[in-house]
């Protein structure tokens, strides 16, 4: 099934239930109706989450549930922990000061990425059937305080699982090890991983670079809306000097037409922000996730080779020992029950790494695919817009030049 | 007729090749070449305003050579244009035109500090900077300094002594000001306003420019950085294989992102010329910018000459008194009174001197109202058509982008089946 386009996973939906595009879609899930709570540190934003959905392991088609940022973090988290290789849908981010200040334009923009968010792991063919995003949409109140208790409970109690970076860390010096001992027998990478690998690190960066870029044309759309509206009081203001005259009509003529762009460019910047610049940063965040699961790969890939290396000094072993003249049985038995271990293992952590490397053969080539179709569908609405916007802009001045000809010609007619 | 202005250069100062062709009578030439350097022209404009006091006479650019931020060319080439716009605007003021120092400054060969009519006129101004002294002697042949004292320390002195008659006692402390005079210093209170508004538009249309440039700057920045993803998604293409399924969209990508760098490109064009063409459409503001300054000077003019009435009346008035007072009054030729005698002479003087400042007030009157209604024609004319201009440039310019960005929306590689619809609506909008 094809991924949503980015516009219509984004969509305030006038009608919720209106169908939104010609493909039908297993879930269409609305975060809505942004509701401050509590007070002072504890404050926090409470969102209404409303799913309609045709899945089959759901018991009724709509409902509804409150939750709040933590929540949707818990959902994220636990998906990564359960779905390695899987390239999670990116949370936005955390940003303590900001949940402070607690800012209109900030809640809003939370929401609509939080939207996002959980409509695409609603779309995502492996995470759409999980029981984590069906308690997640459809637990009550009280279902819901126990999971999250039981998730609060096993972060604090656990110290926490080695993270990926410093996983890949260990493999690194397992393999720099390796090449000391001279071990023809290294588990290598696959390279065409490699390659999809290096470029989607470069990728991160670019994105990150389009999408400051996207953060100042916006400010400067709004700066060059505020700057014409000075220029347009000031022409007025030296109309106005001309008392009655012919002048005051035509700077006055000049100064709403100059106010009409102006409040075009204003909401176009507001626009731009959220169709533009929020899906370059979703993109460079997905791009993350993507870092992540090749972290985990790399993590599983290190487990596996030293788990070999592990396994093969084990044999050495078993070999040398049997080779050994008037050994005690028990200690040769010793020997084998490891090597028998060791192999148990291996074959764990092989099972573990091919998994990995499956799954995520399978989900790069989606990613690469939606992604390409999206970024595709952005640039092109971008384009789009920007003609809109421009046209709209040529029209009133336009619209000015009309103004000024007639009034010049009405003039012209009473003298 | 046209005076054109080239750049020659000298040993220590610069001057400009003043090239003029006229059909005015009173100025004949076919193409007439001389060189000037700065001063002559500062020169120049001390002399017409000595002698068209009322007139709104043009400015010229600044004296001072020392203009850190630009660059000895820029500054020569900006001096140069704003010279010849202070000629051009002299040569088509109605009046102005008819000076005689215009006509030795257009047509004289050589250096003008050697050519003795030129330097009878500046003389007639006399050397002192002080404009107060020097215009007051040009329009009284004997000078008022001369009607006192001779030395120059009672020269001082006289003039500390006018000003107390003005304010003294004996002269009523409000003048009443006849309804034309109270007209025109309304004028000149709106000319100041006037003066403050332009700035502010001059100031707000260069903060409208240089964002346009800005934003120029941005486009250009994101092209750029679209470039080198569409090379980085190419790298990609070539190593996936053109046909597998990942080296399609990478190529798809880079084509996409290519199209984005090449609009980007473009568009940066298209506003860095905005800028330049607003700021040039509305060059009309600063040319009244720097205009309305001397219009209010030319009002001021007539008020010092109306102040200048209003002292010699109280003199005259103070002389009279102290006439009544002596002995014989007037009319006594006896040796016996010379001091009425001395009086009754500074009495008569002073009376000519009066008639001919009365005159001469009558004249700068008439010739303010005269440029007060010329400007504000000329400012409706003017700014109608800057309006015009800008709404004009900006409309062009933005229909330009516009299509621009149509075109480059319809050249992405998008999903066939995406969004027809849109793309139809779009179509419908532009017909509008």
């Amino acid at each position: 099934m094809d991924p949503p386009p980015y516009e219509s996973v984004l969509q305030d939906h006038g009608n919720f239930f209106a169908p939104v595009t010609a493909v039908s879609k297993e879930f269409e899930i609305e975060v809505c109706d942004p509701v401050k709570q509590g007070e002072g540190v504890a404050a926090y934003v409470s969102y209404k989450v409303r799913t309609k959905t045709t899945h089959s392991a759901y018991g009724s088609p709509f409902f509804e549930v409150i939750r709040r940022f933590r929540d949707f973090a818990w959902l994220h988290d636990k998906l990564v922990e359960k779905n390695k290789g899987l390239i999670v849908p990116p949370l936005p981010e955390k940003s303590a000061v900001q949940k402070y200040q607690m800012a209109t334009d900030f809640i809003d923009q939370r929401r609509r990425a939080l939207q996002v968010f959980v409509n695409r792991v609603a779309s995502h063919p492996v995470l759409k059937d999980s029981r984590e995003l069906q308690t997640f949409l459809q637990a009550n109140e009280e279902a819901w305080m126990l999971e999250i208790a039981k998730w609060q409970a096993e972060t604090n109690a656990q110290h926490r699982p080695v993270s990926a970076a410093a996983q890949w860390l260990k493999s690194l010096q397992h393999s720099a090890q390796s090449l000391v001992s001279g071990r023809a027998d290294e588990i290598q990478e696959d390279p065409e991983y490699i390659k999809i690998r290096d470029y989607v690190n470069s990728l991160e960066a670019h994105l990150t670079e389009a999408h400051r870029q996207a953060g100042r044309l916006l400010r400067k759309e709004a700066d060059m809306g505020s700057a014409l509206a000075e220029f347009a009081a000031a022409a007025e203001a030296l109309g106005k000097q001309d008392g009655e005259g012919p002048m005051r009509s035509a700077f006055g003529c000049l100064f709403t037409r100059a106010g009409e762009v102006a409040a075009l460019s204003r909401s176009r910047s507001e626009a731009l922000a959220v169709e533009f610049a929020a899906p370059l940063k979703e993109f460079a965040r997905t791009i993350k996730s993507v870092q992540t699961a090749m972290g985990d790969r790399a993590a599983a890939l290190a487990a596996y080779s030293q788990a070999k290396s592990d396994l093969d000094s084990k044999k050495v072993r078993l070999a040398k020992l049997r080779g050994t003249p008037g050994l005690k049985e028990d200690k040769i038995a010793e020997t084998e029950r490891d090597v028998n271990e060791a192999d148990q293992r291996l074959r764990n952590a092989k099972l573990g790494y091919e998994t990995i490397r499956d799954t995520m053969r399978e989900e790069l080539n989606r990613f690469q695919k939606e992604r390409g179709v999206e970024m595709s569908a952005l640039l092109r609405d971008f384009a789009l817009a920007q003609a809109r916007h421009t046209a709209e802009q040529a029209k009133a001045w336009g619209e000015l030049l009309r103004d000024l000809q007639q009034a010049q010609q009405g003039q012209q007619a009473a003298a | 007729m046209d005076g054109v202005n080239k750049l020659g250069m000298r040993t220590t100062y610069y001057t400009y090749l003043v090239r003029t062709e006229s059909h005015l009578p009173g100025l004949l030439t076919e193409g007439t070449e001389v060189r000037r350097r700065f001063s002559e022209f500062d020169a120049l404009h001390k002399l017409i305003k000595a002698a068209y006091r009322g007139y709104i006479i043009p400015p010229l650019p600044e004296k001072s050579f020392l203009d850190a931020k630009l660059g000895h060319e820029d500054f020569l080439r900006l001096r140069r244009a704003d010279l010849q716009a202070f000629l051009r605007s002299i040569a088509h003021h109605p009046a102005l035109r008819e000076s005689e120092a215009l006509k030795l400054f257009l047509l004289q060969p050589g250096e003008l500090q050697y050519n003795p009519a030129w330097i009878a006129l500046l003389h007639s101004i006399g050397s002192s900077p002080d404009a107060h002294e020097g215009l007051v002697s040009s329009l009284v042949p004997g000078g008022l300094s001369g009607g006192g004292s001779t030395t120059a320390k009672a020269a001082a002195g006289f003039s500390s002594l006018m000003s107390w008659v003005r304010h003294s006692v004996l002269v009523p402390s409000k003048r009443e000001l006849d309804e034309d005079e109270q007209q025109l210093r309304q004028a000149k209170e709106l000319m100041k306003d006037l003066e403050r508004l332009l700035q502010l538009s001059c100031e707000s249309a260069r903060i409208m420019c240089s964002h346009m440039e800005s934003l120029a700057g941005d486009l250009y920045e994101l092209g750029r950085n679209m470039g080198m993803l569409s090379k980085w998604e190419e790298t990609l293409r070539a190593h996936s294989g053109t046909y597998t399924e990942a080296g399609y969209s990478a190529s798809k990508r880079a084509a996409d992102c290519k199209q984005l760098s090449y609009a980007s490109a473009k568009q940066n064009s298209v506003w860095k010329a905005a800028a330049v063409k607003t700021a040039a459409s509305l060059v009309s503001l600063h040319d009244y910018y720097i205009l309305v300054p001397e219009a209010v000077n030319a009002l001021e003019e007539r008020e010092r000459c109306l102040d200048q009435i209003h002292e010699l009346e109280a003199e005259l008035g103070a002389k009279n008194q102290e006439l009544s007072k002596t002995a014989g009054g007037r009319g006594a030729i006896n040796g016996r009174d010379r001091r009425a005698y001395t009086l009754t002479n500074s009495v008569d003087k002073l009376e000519e001197q009066l008639k001919a400042l009365r005159d001469q007030y009558a004249v700068i009157k008439q010739r303010n109202l005269e440029e007060l209604r010329r400007l504000h024609l000329a400012r409706e004319q003017d700014f109608r058509a800057m309006m015009a201009g800008f709404a004009a440039v900006q409309a062009q310019l933005l229909a330009q982008s516009a299509d621009m960005w149509r075109t480059t929306a319809r050249s992405f590689a998008g999903e066939a089946d995406a969004t027809p619809r849109r793309l139809a609506d779009d179509d419908s909008q532009a017909e509008d």
